[in-house]
């Protein structure tokens, strides 16, 4: 069985909160449609599997925002464990789930919203002093002050930050022990040097990541 | 302890004054500086002299109270004081290097006037930094704060890269040349990497170019979270222990000539020489933590009687935690340089600089050439061991061979824009030509404001913002010809264009 999927974007939008229940049946029965008509020997049942988190390749948007959520995560002054606080858009997304549904195309995947444990996760004092602290920040701050409607070429605080490096690509090092890593995640794309990092990297990081 | 403040209406002074320290006690007549930093408030009473910085956390922490019973809040110098650093949790009032909390750091702040210095707000003037850029809400929060809350009688608003600019050129320049050419043309870069960002500023003829101010969004916070994040990922969770972990980048981490060829030396058996071992504080014997001294090359060499060596220590001391560092030691620091190791998608420091000075406002060779003749380091970051050979050898390739290229550093880079300031403050004819009077302020409220909210770089109506940080030196001797002959002795291949420069 071919388990190699892409996640389209819209399934990709969806994990931001975006696409609807009806966004995904819609998939579903188009799916399901299309399924039926091909006739490379697909089982007809009706029958939904999942395919396990660590199939699921992460996309590239994914993975640049996971990235952009960590070098934030470093100014911030309280620890923000990703996946315990449940800093950033993080959440909702984990109690939807990947299903394959066998009358689809190949490598086609729904998401199907989940149940389970909606209200578990944050508790109330949690969720409002993320909101009391959201009010205060300095990024609240800049997107108040409309700085980036600034006549062109007014120097602001948006034009001082320094651009890119011209040096060449950038470095790799291993997410596990820090030397040079050779090798990439296939799922998540962080970096590892060896099999035993490989293994520390699925076992702990890789499920984090998007969690 | 003193009382809670009413911290909440802070703002009208009158109500607050009531149940202050008894204002009678405190000092006036005196100029006061203060660096007010992301990491630390620097400050002192100009009139005291250079010897008279204090420094504090710009913090405050809730820690449990010395009797047992409830928590109290502890604010800037306290904090040096607590016993048990183990889980403190510093609130700061900075976010991103710029002031958000204002009712906080007005506490901390007036703790700091008032107990530390001894200084009555009322009757003092003041010179105090705030980051380049900030946005418009802020800088009224400031002015507010200065004038409002705190009455100063005047202030001066600068951003520390000036004072540190200032203190170079007029104080340590002393131990130089004191006619040295960057110091009459009064060009150069200030390079200040600190706790939320660095900055490099682009001086030309006494003033910050505004197109030659680039921010890297990356300073000692963040190498310290990516400390934390590393060492709770290999080793214990310490993602509640800033301060520790803090103190850990401080002692153990230093800045490698190549980070690969030092990753290399890390593969040896143990760790090789990186390797360190940090006593963790337990809060009982271990108060403070510190770098074991023996850890590094001894254990290897003694392999024979292993079991022995095993037992010894454990009589010696109690049972200590240790946090072992091999390649984090280098690998940390090295962001500041790479900081794509990271995932970031701006520049390193050096090439920073070199963003700062090839802009379009610094578009004459010779304002370049000038600039890259004096370039001064700052900030805490830049106390890394190696720190700067790493940073002359990055940045050398990077400018052009016709620049030559001056590198020095601050003695103290931590108190150094504090002493700047004490030095403007002592020029008395400039601070008061610079200096927004709190009449001034009250009278012009609206036009100020209106100042802050258009973004204009050099604002047209005096708002007390620094844009200077000298007044023009005394040329008599010193004639534009000197700068061009200095400027052509010390940059070789450099022929044209150097009219334009002193024009």
């Amino acid at each position: 069985m071919d388990f190699v999927q892409d996640v389209t974007p819209e399934l990709a939008s969806s994990r931001f909160g975006v696409a609807s229940a009806s966004n995904a049946s819609a998939g579903a029965s188009a799916g399901g449609a299309l399924g039926g008509a091909s006739a490379d020997g697909a089982r007809k049942s009706g029958r939904a599997r999942k395919i396990s988190k660590a199939l699921r390749r992460v996309d590239a948007a994914t993975r640049a925002e996971v990235a952009a959520a960590r070098l934030d995560s470093f100014e911030s002054d309280v620890a923000i464990v990703p996946g315990t606080t449940g800093e950033g858009e993080g959440e909702d997304e984990d109690d939807d789930e990947f299903v394959f549904n066998e009358n689809a195309r190949d490598g086609e995947a729904v998401i199907v919203k989940g149940k389970k444990k909606a209200g578990k996760r944050t508790t109330r004092g949690v969720a409002e002093n993320r909101r009391a602290v959201a009010a205060r920040t300095f990024n609240a701050l800049l997107e108040q002050s409309f700085i980036d409607r600034a006549p062109e070429g007014t120097p602001t605080y948006l034009t001082a930050a320094a651009g890119p490096s011209k040096a060449g690509a950038p470095r790799k090092f291993c997410s596990v022990c820090g030397f040079q890593a050779p090798y990439g995640c296939a799922r998540c794309g962080m970096r590892f040097c060896s099999k035993k990092c490989s293994a520390v990297h699925a076992e702990t990081r890789c499920l984090k990541m998007v969690g | 302890m003193a009382p809670k403040r009413g911290a909440r209406d802070g703002a009208r002074a009158p109500s607050t004054a009531a149940d202050r320290p008894a204002a009678s006690s405190l000092r006036g007549d005196v100029t006061v500086v203060v660096d007010l930093g992301g990491s630390s408030l620097k400050l002192c009473v100009a009139e005291d002299g250079a010897t008279a910085t204090r420094s504090a956390p710009n913090a405050s922490a809730r820690v449990k109270a010395s009797d047992g019973a409830g928590f109290v809040t502890l604010r800037g110098e306290e904090i040096d004081g607590v016993v048990d650093v183990n889980g403190l949790a510093l609130r700061r009032p900075c976010d991103r290097g710029y002031v958000v909390h204002w009712e906080q750091q007005r506490e901390i702040l007036d703790d700091a006037l008032r107990r530390t210095l001894g200084v009555d707000p009322t009757r003092c003037d003041l010179i105090i930094t705030e980051p380049p850029f900030a946005l418009p809400r802020t800088r009224e929060a400031l002015d507010e704060m200065v004038f409002e809350y705190f009455g100063f009688r005047r202030a001066l608003v600068t951003t520390p890269a000036k004072l540190t600019k200032r203190f170079a050129d007029f104080v340590d320049a002393k131990k130089r040349d004191a006619k040295d050419l960057c110091v009459v043309a009064r060009s150069g870069v200030v390079l200040d990497c600190g706790f939320s960002f660095a900055h490099a500023t682009a001086f030309v003829d006494g003033t910050e170019v505004p197109r030659g101010i680039k921010r890297l969004n990356l300073g000692g916070k963040a190498l310290t979270n990516y400390l934390k994040e590393l060492v709770s990922f290999r080793q214990w969770n310490m993602m509640d222990e800033s301060a520790v972990i803090e103190d850990v980048k401080e002692k153990m981490c230093y800045v490698a000539d190549d980070a690969l060829a030092e990753l290399e030396k890390c593969k040896a058996k143990r760790g090789g020489t990186v390797k360190r071992e940090y006593v963790l504080p337990d809060g009982i014997h271990v108060l403070r933590g510190f770098v074991r001294e023996d850890s590094a090359n001894k254990r290897p060499k003694k392999k024979v009687p292993k079991e022995k060596k095993v037992k010894i220590p454990k009589k010696d001391e109690p049972e200590h935690q240790f946090l072992t560092l091999v390649n984090e030691r280098f690998m940390v620091p090295e962001v500041l340089f790479h900081p794509s190791d990271i995932g970031g998608r701006q520049c390193g420091v050096a090439e920073l600089v070199t963003q700062a000075v090839e802009n379009e406002d610094l578009s004459n060779e010779a304002m370049r050439a000038l600039a890259y003749l004096d370039v001064i380091v700052t900030g805490g970051c830049s106390k890394f061991p190696n720190f700067m050979e790493r940073f002359e050898r990055e940045l050398r390739p990077l400018v052009s061979e016709s620049y030559m290229l001056r590198i020095r550093q601050m003695d103290d880079p931590i108190q150094a824009a504090c002493l700047g300031g004490v030095d403007i403050a002592k020029d008395r004819e400039f601070f008061e030509k610079h200096a927004l009077t709190k009449e001034e302020y009250l009278a012009n409220k609206t036009s100020i404001r209106a100042a802050h909210e258009s973004l204009e770089f050099e604002p047209n109506v005096r708002t007390g913002r620094l844009r200077e940080y000298a007044a023009t030196p005394n040329l008599k001797k010193l004639d534009k010809k000197r700068i061009i002959e200095d400027c052509e002795k010390l940059t070789p291949s450099f022929e044209r264009d150097i009219i334009h420069a002193s024009a």
